[in-house]
């Protein structure tokens, strides 16, 4: 029984691996052949070697005749090509490949399909510009919404399948708020649209959600992973980067005033080469300001510069055009058509920027602020520092009497010092110097000409001198009281130590003390280690609060005008290595570029990217929209669409798709709309038996997709869930607690985390400020991105710090008190408040059974919360009403937290 | 196997471990026998750490990563060096110094330093050690150091990029990620990757103990010694034990409920996540929970001695009790299945007050790590428990200012020991001063090859596809050094 049933999944598996006889349409070179000839024979019959005068990377060579005579390949006739002969051969000497496995009979099938049909060496499927397709006909064209449901619906019938049912309104809405706004839809905008029964109502509400603000937070986000966007520098010292988040928001508004993708992208690779640049235009060039920058001491800049470009030019590579341009770095790449010489050809647009900080016009409001923290924090370093100073004076006389004696010796030269300037003010600019030595000139902190003025004598003096010090006297004024203000008695130099003043009257002067200022003079003795320690500890925690002043100024990039680099080729990528000099421009396989002036530049590059011929950069970017959608793209690598990305699961969509997006003038909310508003979108996510074997990873469609929402968004529901959630739009970063043992792990700088005040604190996740060495732990546990790199796809893990970071982080803690106290102040009726709970969190009804659950959990926990009220009155923490036993109250919190936790409230489906 | 194949080799176990969900258990079993990574009982889908066999018998199943970030001086504690006495104030040749590149020294003013330690042999084996590390010294018989390894990263980041994740870039996986991806992980309670830290973490961060691409089932957990071991492991005031219990038992029926109507075995494994949390919430506390050391074990590894007055910069008052701690824990989370500890610990960047702060640092790291070392041998542990001492750089035999020296990438010492290692062995010759390899030297990529070796992976198939290429520990190269393993 075990064993059929495990011969017919085999079967099954076997089934779908090899997907029955190779069709002729089906083969694609660069998809199908391309990939074959570089994994298993260019080793020793490619580019590189051509063993027995056999090679496959240029058509010529592979059609023509080997050392043996014999034709690897003869267009047309399989029979006849060596090729398949070799590698069906059963005899392993004559077997090719010779090493590691057959090919498989799929392999050898395309290779006979594709030589039959000539052996054309034609290009990858998407390095063709898209074309608009014939929308396919369908059978069951009345689950059809729009265009989209055809290219899906036909593929599905094709294999005898069909659409799921469309989800349930209810369950709709909430799937719907969650992929548009990353929010959970009230319970009331649920029931309306429930009971609206017109026929644009669903349309009402997607056109509503488009147009809220909160879009911009949850597509911008989208967008941030790609420009691995973050707050710090990253690397060792992991500096600030002052006002990253002006960029962010920058994002937001782009994604909220629907600016057409064209734009976007131009402003952010070449807004400061537009004419007459706005300041939001500059702020977009912030995307390569996001890269990680080492700030490290003892770093080989040259080495790091090349490092930030390496990186400039691989995320433009990934983010846009979905290629692994950054294979070229180091060699031309193995599968792509784009040669290492390409690459920096390339990396050439990016080599002149620089870096330009730019002041933030207008902005007064930051100005004063910097200033006022700036300082603040001077005021506080200078008594910092004297009270180290004091402290080592004590050190170094080891007894308050000698300290004194040491401070009056000490007072006594400033004395005589203030006194000989006061005698050279008197005496006027002609006699003042009389009787000044080098040495003191140079204490007084005289210039070097004014020294050489002064030991010039009287009568020897150029008139030139005699002007400077005539112009220098007044300055001894100042001069003189400086001085004067160093002389301070015992008292006055303990005041910044905060001592009492009993014991500030015993250091500072002896004789009439007491047997207690004697003992606690003895006490402040041996605490003078440990006080030290603090006040260098203090010095060095404010040298971290220095590099987090809110400086007022803007990342942006520029193009340098004056010491213009030249663009070496870099021999294995070695920045050393400097090969060839190349200029900028575009790997071949791609339409040219066209170029507005002498030589091609950011702006050119930008535009080519975004030029409608361009076959790639709306293909990737229709794919992004489609992933947030549906949990995968049609194209699943997302990063990827060279030969070594996956396929697309429908080809002729993504096309169609892609060319809506750029005749529609790069409009993204219409491009989401149409997606939403498709019957595809609308499905049930719900599991099919008849799907298991057939499509297991649901590349069909022909249901929706179940997936857990992103690191940010469970928190954004979590205090949503709680009536928390603060709704401000942008602004600087926020600081949710953390435990100061997160908050300790910085290495040279701790990292300083002041916890926000409320409301600022319940903002959402994206505004969470984002450390790169020690990021967040309540978003990493969630798999969002370390922003270090450009991230096309987040993993989805699940794992049991997650689990612990929903039940027990007081963040989340908090979300679930304040849930508590919302369900215990609802109308009576444990079961009604129970349901009003899953209408809130699920926007659904729970079930009976659901319910018992519950109420079963609400009695238990009731019961021991009346046995142990010291215990419910902790778990209610600030959440108390007054109004509410807090048995009660407790048991309304664990089955808030209970909800809170479950799979379904952090899963969109 | 050339690149390429083991490209495609690889590429077709990853779709049939990423699509296992769709496929029945025996055959994926059957299709990973082929490619020589089994799961014997469990489905990886569900369990992504479910425990897998090696591409062969190794003889390690767990390791202690000593990870003494900053840049142990090697001269003064690993490779002594009599000739680098004797030219102690001279000038390198210019030849040598060509192509080389510093962090802060400046070339035309180096001169050479020679070592105030004093170095002996030790052992049976004879191996000379620096009286510094004297307990360390006491078991060369174990370890097998290597006194050539070298990378090409003089920064303290990129280096320490380099010895975690074999190439010095972000977003790879580390050490840790491999082998729990690689072998899964043992444990039932606890998480298979922990990170220890005394103090002073790495100036990497989080980095050095990423998983990369991989998904955070396979990252480093950060362990703390203050407050919850493991973040947010305490439950809420006011929950206790039965009242988290029944929560997680109603999560589970209303998690129940819900699979049967969507039916995605997602939602199961979500509920075992939590189950698994329940389970760590007491297993973490117990490993912690020192009290059933006998004295004898607490005072070997030095629990709760003094520290001295930390003039080195940034210590706090406790810290040789917090290493000796980290250490003693380290061999605890190997008997209860943890796969691999990193114990982090930075400040042994001596640019300058080298003399001193070496001292303090080898003070603290001696007696515990020579009581771990001898401690998991007792226990009959050490045979398959891989200790390892490491860190991103040594430091120049040139010396920087008048008591330090600065960063060396060229040629440093690291030691492996337990886990099939051949112990009392020297391998790698550094030339006169200690300046490189004259013989066999040892790329920290061949270093890592070896460490997977020695669990029984073979590094060139321990692979990943990401963006196109086949990614591993090794980067693109790595040779296991087959002298120093039994």
């Amino acid at each position: 029984m075990i064993a059929r049933g495990l011969i017919r999944n085999l079967l099954m598996v076997l089934a779908v691996l090899i997907t029955g006889p190779v069709m002729a349409a089906d083969v694609d070179f660069a998809r199908d052949i391309q990939p074959i000839f570089a994994k298993r024979c260019f080793a020793c019959h490619g580019p590189a070697k051509r063993e027995s005068g056999v090679a496959f990377h240029l058509r010529t060579l592979a059609v023509g005749a080997a050392e043996s005579g014999e034709r690897a390949i003869v267009p047309g006739n399989p029979g006849a090509s060596e090729l398949l002969d070799r590698v069906t051969a059963d005899d392993e000497t004559e077997r090719m490949p010779p090493k590691g496995k057959r090919l498989s009979v799929r392999e050898v099938g395309l290779l006979r399909v594709w030589i039959r049909q000539g052996a054309p060496y034609a290009k990858h499927w998407s390095f063709v510009k898209p074309a608009r397709p014939e929308i396919p006909d369908v059978k069951h064209s009345g689950s059809v919404q729009n265009e989209i449901d055809h290219f899906i619906l036909a593929r599905l019938e094709s294999k005898g399948l069909r659409l799921s049912p469309f989800v349930d309104r209810a369950k709709l809405l909430r799937r719907l708020s969650l992929d548009l706004v990353g929010l959970l839809p009230r319970a009331a905008d649920v029931e309306s649209f429930r009971n609206d029964t017109s026929e644009r109502a669903y349309e009402n509400v997607v056109d509503r959600l488009l147009a809220s603000d909160h879009f911009g937070e949850r597509w911008g986000r989208h967008w941030l992973d790609l420009a691995r966007y973050a707050d710090t520098f990253g690397y060792e010292r992991d500096d600030v980067r002052p006002n990253a988040w002006r960029y962010r928001d920058w994002v937001i508004n782009s994604f909220n005033r629907n600016q057409p993708f064209d734009q976007f992208v131009i402003e952010q690779l070449a807004g400061d080469l537009l004419d007459r640049p706005s300041l939001e235009q500059r702020i977009a060039t912030g995307l390569h300001r996001m890269n990680i920058k080492n700030n490290e001491s003892g770093i080989n800049r040259e080495d790091y510069r090349n490092r930030e470009m390496v990186d400039r030019v691989n995320t433009t590579g990934t983010a846009l055009l979905g290629l692994t341009i950054g294979c070229g770095q180091c060699h031309s790449h193995k599968y792509d058509p784009i040669s290492q010489k390409e690459y920096y050809q390339f990396y050439a647009f990016f080599n002149n920027v620089e870096e330009k900080d730019v002041d933030i016009p207008g902005t007064f409001d930051d100005r004063a602020r910097y200033q006022h923290a700036l300082t603040a924090y001077n005021v506080r370093k200078k008594r910092l520092e004297s009270q180290k100073e004091l402290l080592d004076e004590f050190h170094k006389h080891k007894s308050p009497a000698r300290w004194r004696d040491s401070l009056a010796e000490i007072n006594r030269e400033w004395a005589m010092l203030s006194k000989r300037i006061e005698t050279a003010i008197d005496k006027g600019p002609d006699g003042w110097t009389a009787g000044l030595t080098q040495v003191e000139s140079v204490a007084w902190g005289l210039t070097k000409d004014v020294v050489a003025a002064v030991s010039t004598p009287e009568d020897k003096r150029a008139n030139e001198q005699v002007r400077l010090l005539k112009k220098f006297h007044p300055s001894l004024k100042a001069k003189a009281s400086e001085v004067f203000a160093r002389i301070r008695s015992p008292a006055q130099r303990l005041e910044v130590l905060d001592l009492d003043e009993s014991l500030k009257s015993a250091l500072a002067a002896s004789g009439s003390d007491t047997k207690e200022q004697q003992a606690a003079v003895g006490l402040f003795w041996v605490s003078l280690d440990s006080r030290l320690d603090d006040a260098r500890q203090a010095i060095r925690q404010l040298s971290v609060q220095k590099r987090h002043l809110p400086k007022p100024y803007l990342m942006t990039l520029t193009e340098a005008v004056k010491n213009r680099r030249r663009t070496h080729f870099l021999i294995r990528g070695d920045f050393k290595k400097k090969g060839e000099e190349v200029v900028a421009g575009t790997p071949a396989v791609f339409r040219p570029l066209s170029v507005r002036g002498k030589v091609p530049d950011r702006l050119d590059l930008a535009r080519w990217i975004v030029s409608r011929d361009n076959p790639l950069t709306a293909r990737v970017a229709v794919n992004h929209f489609w992933s947030h959608l549906f949990g995968s793209g049609i194209v699943s690598s997302t990063d990827d669409f060279g030969t070594q990305g996956e396929l697309p699961s429908h080809s002729k969509l993504l096309d169609w798709l892609a060319v809506e997006l750029v005749e529609s003038d790069w409009d993204r909310k219409q491009l989401i709309k149409t997606i939403v508003l498709s019957a595809t979108y609308q499905q049930t996510a719900r599991r099919r038996e008849d799907l298991k074997v057939v499509d297991p990873e649901n590349r069909l469609l022909a249901r929706q997709s179940r997936f857990r929402v992103e690191a940010e968004i469970v928190r954004d529901l979590f205090l949503n869930a709680g009536d928390l959630l603060h709704p401000k739009i942008g602004g600087p970063t926020i600081h949710p607690a953390i435990p100061s043992a997160v908050s300790d792990i910085g290495y040279k700088y701790k990292t300083r985390w002041i916890v926000s005040s409320k409301p600022e604190r319940y903002r959402r996740g994206l505004y969470i400020y984002f450390k790169r060495t020690n990021p967040y732990p309540s978003l990493t546990v969630f798999d969002s991105p370390e922003s270090n790199l450009c991230l096309a796809k987040r993993n989805r893990s699940n794992t049991p710090l997650q689990a612990l970071t929903t039940l027990n982080d007081p963040v989340f803690v908090e979300c679930a008190q304040a849930l508590g106290q919302v369900l215990a102040r609802q109308p009576a009726g444990t079961e009604s408040r129970i349901q009003f709970a899953a209408r809130k969190c699920l926007s659904r009804t729970f079930q009976p059974e659901e319910v018992r659950a519950l109420l079963t959990l609400y009695q238990a926990e009731k019961t021991w919360y009346g046995q142990h009220p010291d215990e419910a009155v902790k778990l209610i923490g600030d959440y108390k009403d007054k109004n509410v036993p807090p048995r009660e109250a407790a048991a309304w919190v664990a089955v808030a937290r209970t909800i809170l936790n479950l799979d379904e409230f952090v899963t969109r489906e | 196997m050339h690149p390429l194949s083991e490209y495609q080799h690889q590429t077709r176990r990853e779709f049939l471990t990423t699509s296992a969900s769709g496929l029945g258990g025996a055959a994926l079993t059957s299709m990973l026998h082929q490619e020589g990574l089994a799961a014997p009982v469990a489905n990886r889908s569900l369990n992504p750490l479910a425990a897998r066999e090696a591409h062969f018998a190794g003889k390690a199943k767990a390791c202690i990563f000593i990870f003494m970030a900053g840049g142990p001086s090697q001269v003064d504690l690993y490779d002594p060096k009599p000739v680098l006495n004797t030219r102690n104030g001279q000038k390198m040749p210019a030849s040598m110094l060509k192509d080389v590149e510093f962090a802060f020294v400046k070339k035309d003013k180096a001169v050479l330093k020679g070592s105030l330690e004093r170095f002996r042999k030790r052992g049976e084996c004879g191996v000379e050690y620096s009286d510094l590390i004297p307990q360390i010294g006491s078991c060369a018989d174990e370890i097998a150091l290597i006194r050539t390894v070298h990378g090409e990263q003089f920064n303290h980041h990129p280096g320490q990029l380099l010895l975690s994740c074999g190439k010095a870039e972000l977003g790879r996986p580390t050490i840790g990620s491999w082998l729990l991806y690689g072998l899964g992980s043992e444990s039932q309670n606890l998480p298979g990757y922990v990170v220890l830290t005394a103090g002073r973490g790495a100036s990497g961060g989080s980095s050095n103990w990423s998983s990369g691409f991989l998904p955070s089932t396979y990252q480093g957990v950060s362990f703390r010694d203050t407050g919850d071991p493991v973040l947010y492991l305490s439950n809420p005031p006011g929950v206790h034990r039965g009242n988290q219990r029944r929560t997680l038992d109603a999560i589970s029926r209303l998690n129940e409920l819900r699979s049967g109507k969507m039916r995605d075995p997602e939602i199961a494994s979500r509920t075992a996540q939590y189950e698994l949390a329940f389970r760590m919430q007491s297993a973490a506390p117990e490993l912690t929970d020192l009290s059933g050391e006998t004295q004898a074990t607490l005072d070997a590894y030095g629990i709760g001695r003094k520290t001295p007055h930390p003039t080195a910069d940034m210590q706090s008052g406790d810290t040789y009790h917090r290493y000796a701690a980290n250490c003693l824990l380290a061999r605890r989370m190997v008997e209860r299945g943890v796969r691999f500890i990193n114990i982090v610990h930075a400040s042994w960047d001596q640019h300058g007050n080298l003399k001193h702060d070496l001292a303090w640092n080898c003070g603290m790291a001696d007696q515990p790590i020579a009581a771990l070392i001898r401690d998991l041998k007792q226990r009959g542990m050490l045979d398959d428990t891989l200790v390892v001492w490491g860190s991103e750089f040594g430091r120049t035999p040139l010396g920087q200012g008048g008591d330090g020296r600065d960063h060396h990438p060229f040629a440093f010492s690291m030691w492996m020991a337990g886990g099939g290692v051949k112990g009392g062995t020297v391998h790698g010759q550094t030339d006169d001063v200690g300046w490189a390899p004259v013989h066999n030297p040892v790329h920290v990529n061949d270093f890592q090859a070896t460490l997977l070796h020695l669990f029984g992976l073979e590094h060139e198939r321990l692979s990943v596809n990401h963006r196109g290429l086949p990614v591993r520990l090794t980067n693109l190269d790595g040779n296991v050094i087959q002298d120093v393993i039994n």
